[in-house]
């Protein structure tokens, strides 16, 4: 692990910095940590993106990716690194694809209803509404 | 441009600088053009075509209210917009805070804002979408 002083490499479990003499675990949370020993961080879980794309545009992909995003938490506090990567790289994928289908079926509904009102207005102009 | 974008201070100030033209715009519009029954925002496709009210239905209206400074009327359209959204987002900035520190994250969060969303999902639908307390009241304010 390396010192978070002044980032000297030390060996695993050693309670203080070989250099500088700073502790090394502060407390015992941080030596339970999942994925410090490995000195990997966790993968990027989507939240915030996922639920944002469940508000605006694509409700049920929106909620896959909220799944998969809270499960990237879950399995990365359990240990289970490989899980958590494949979790992110799912909540990512269904948060694109779900921002995706959403702006499509949205300009989809806009074109509708747009057709709509030009029909509407052909409609009057035929009957002599205007 | 990519090394522009890569380095962490620049994407903050990048970031601070979208979020705020965003937000004007929003403003401006939202000012300029209340959102009514009859207006050309997007409107739910979830709610035309179900007719059920999605976490997010009533949004617009909701931070049109805002922009006139109606916050009763801003929560009432969709309250997880208003005060929902600005909850998460600080929750989420502190989780990162305390991962950045070293310190273990909440490991529930996630899943609390996950049954917080479909809570209010359905709860904005019962007893029914038009009578639930937590949907969204129809369009009042008419363009003025």
């Amino acid at each position: 692990m390396f010192c978070r002083k002044c980032g000297v490499q030390n060996a695993d479990g050693a309670s203080n910095c070989s250099a500088c003499g700073n502790p090394l675990a502060l407390n015992p949370y941080q030596a339970q940590m999942p994925g410090m020993a490995s000195g990997e961080k966790k993968p990027k879980n989507y939240l915030v993106e996922s639920i944002l794309v469940t508000l605006c545009c694509c409700l049920p992909l929106g909620i896959v990716g909220i799944v998969f995003a809270a499960q990237v938490d879950s399995k990365w506090n359990a240990g289970d690194q490989a899980g958590a990567l494949t979790s992110a790289s799912n909540a990512k994928k269904f948060t694109l694809i779900g921002f995706g289908v959403g702006l499509v079926v949205q300009a989809i509904f806009i074109g509708i209803q747009v057709l709509a009102v030009v029909g509407a207005a052909a409609q009057a102009n035929n009957n002599g509404g205007f | 441009m990519y090394a522009f974008v890569q380095s962490a201070s620049s994407r903050r100030i990048l970031a601070v600088a979208l979020a705020l033209t965003i937000g004007g715009v929003g403003y401006w519009t939202l000012r300029s053009f209340p959102p009514t029954a009859d207006s050309w925002y997007p409107k739910c496709v979830f709610y035309q075509a179900t007719g059920l009210h999605c976490p997010g239905c009533g949004g617009t209206r909701a931070l049109g209210a805002l922009v006139r400074g109606d916050l009763l009327l801003a929560i009432r359209n969709n309250p997880m917009v208003i005060l929902g959204i600005p909850t998460m987002l600080a929750l989420v900035g502190l989780q990162r805070r305390r991962e950045r520190s070293g310190r273990s994250a909440f490991p529930r969060l996630a899943w609390a804002l996950f049954f917080v969303l479909v809570i209010f999902f359905i709860a904005r639908n019962i007893p029914s979408p038009t009578t639930s307390p937590f949907a969204p009241p129809a369009p009042t304010f008419t363009s003025s």
